[in-house]
């Protein structure tokens, strides 16, 4: 193992949820990225949750503790439809947790077990709080996502395997809609191949928020999130990966960004 | 031979090394390239005024990117130009920011890097207004452009957004006095190829940057002083060709 840390997971003593990634030191980053690059990072054990957060589990949250997101305070959410130039988006006041592209254009009614989108960063370190639980680092997020791999991908260098294992956008643009891979937006969460580590939707579905800063964030309001998302295509962003890392506002809500837990294995 | 293959396994070490660890002294070049492609140019017009709205925007509350639209409809087309140089009332998504790559001063990218460090976009009301007020920001643009040793990515934005061609001459002079901005190449690509200039669409560049299967955002051809010259060649004559 080339003197780097095992990783692997703890049958048994990992909640069936949750992945435990062992103490130790993991290779991160990539050769040619100046903020992500290639280093060794000491980690400490960690659990991270196979599956992104759910609608169903956001849906307990506001139940139990009447919260209300950003999006539903400020009417600022920015959401999606076909016909956008890339990059667009477009701010709808009636996107939320709960009609994440606008009530036009649906509400999360029959898609319980879909990754919760437009929310922000605040909403989901509120969630967290309330669940006994934390996002995970950018490191541990990398470290996860990897598996032990040093390629982009946890399963290799070959982007066109991309589908297999995860929701992306296969079009040429975003001029019209893609269905290709049976979704436009997100899909339920676990539809796709996990990696080695059994997490699912590692890469596409939603960009995942993690804790952490990067040396180039000009504004305290910057935070972060990886993975790529299911608007993200090969000929737009490509950041499913597990090396790009996102940069969005602490209090934007995006159709494309939600989250997945992590926690100390001390804690259990 | 032997010789010269275990310098070339030596150098190819130390090469894969310097890479893993990063040292500053490989790094540097492209930190600063990336640094100065996201400098923004701040437009003279009623800027003091724009400064203090964008200012009092962020201490009224920690979520709103707008000024008030009765504020923004009183402001003069100059200021509102300004505003929009310096604000986008709209947040950006994740990945609107590009990583910062090594060797990145040594390539031309498809598309400039966008300004407010890709956390921001311009609202509805602000394409609007710069649509509709196409010829008088073409006009601001170019004074200021003018005025200025640089063309920020603020500004690269509002050309490309506007297809502003007519701008090509001042964009030349403008990458001319220093030679180092190649994300006004990349500008003259874009407008190049919404322009659908033929010379352009066949050639080599944008097929590597706009046409294969495989590009992206993140594609580009190498930044030298041959195709940093075939670019503007090429841009010119699709300004003359507009003219026409």
């Amino acid at each position: 193992m080339t003197g780097l840390a095992v990783l692997a997971v703890w049958l048994g003593q990992a909640d069936k949820g949750f992945a435990v990634v062992l103490a130790g030191k993991y290779q991160v980053g990539k050769a040619d990225r100046l903020e992500n690059y290639s280093r060794t990072i000491p980690l400490k054990a960690f659990e991270i949750a196979k599956l992104d957060t759910t609608n169903a589990e956001f849906a307990a949250f506001v139940r139990a503790t009447g919260y209300v997101t950003d999006a539903e305070k400020n009417h600022n959410a920015m959401v999606f439809e076909p016909g956008l130039k890339e990059f667009e988006w477009i701010q709808d006041h009636s996107a939320s947790w709960r009609f994440p592209n606008g009530k036009p254009r649906g509400s999360i009614t029959g898609k319980m077990d879909h990754p919760v989108t437009s929310i922000s960063f605040h909403d989901a370190s509120e969630y967290c709080k309330w669940a006994e639980v934390r996002l995970p680092t950018l490191d541990e997020w990398e470290v996860a996502s990897r598996a032990g791999a040093k390629t982009d991908y946890f399963f290799g260098s070959d982007e066109s395997l991309i589908g297999k294992y995860a929701n992306i956008w296969h079009g040429r643009d975003h001029l019209k809609p893609d269905f290709s891979d049976g979704y436009m937006y997100t899909s339920p969460v676990g539809k796709f191949l996990p990696n080695p580590l059994g997490l699912y939707d590692v890469y596409g579905n939603v960009f995942q928020f993690c804790s952490g800063r990067l040396s180039s964030d000009r504004s305290e309001r910057v935070r972060h999130a990886r993975g790529g998302s299911w608007w993200c295509s090969k000929n737009a962003c490509c950041f499913f990966n597990s090396v790009d890392i996102g940069s969005v506002d602490v209090k934007a809500s995006f159709s494309n960004q939600g989250f997945r837990v992590a926690r100390d294995l001390a804690v259990r | 031979m032997k010789r010269l293959l275990s310098i070339c396994i030596i150098v190819a070490v130390s090469t894969s090394l310097f890479a893993q660890f990063d040292p500053p002294g490989l790094t540097k070049a492209s930190k600063a390239y990336h640094a100065y492609r996201m400098v923004e140019t701040d437009p003279s017009y009623g800027l003091t005024k724009v400064e203090s709205l964008i200012k009092r925007i962020k201490s009224v509350n920690d979520y709103s990117q707008e000024i008030a639209a009765k504020t923004f409809n009183a402001l003069s087309v100059p200021d509102k130009f300004t505003y929009c140089m310096l604000h986008g009332e709209v947040f950006s998504q994740n990945c609107d920011g590009m990583p910062a790559t090594l060797g990145e001063e040594k390539m031309i990218f498809g598309h400039p890097l966008g300004p407010w460090f890709g956390q921001n976009q311009w609202s509805d009301r602000q394409k609007s207004f710069l649509h509709h007020n196409r010829t008088a920001v073409v006009g601001l643009l170019r004074s200021t452009i003018r005025s200025n040793s640089r063309v920020g990515c603020n500004l690269k934005m509002a050309i490309t957004e506007l297809d502003a061609w007519e701008l090509i001459p001042d964009l030349a002079a403008s990458y001319n006095k220093a030679k180092q901005d190649g994300d006004i190449l990349s500008v003259f690509f874009l407008l190049m190829k919404d322009g659908k200039f033929k010379p352009f669409l066949i050639s080599e560049t944008y097929k590597k940057i706009y046409a294969d299967e495989d590009a992206s955002y993140k594609s580009f051809v190498a930044y030298n002083p041959e195709n940093a010259q075939l670019t503007i060649q090429r841009a010119t004559a699709y300004y003359k060709s507009r003219k026409e």
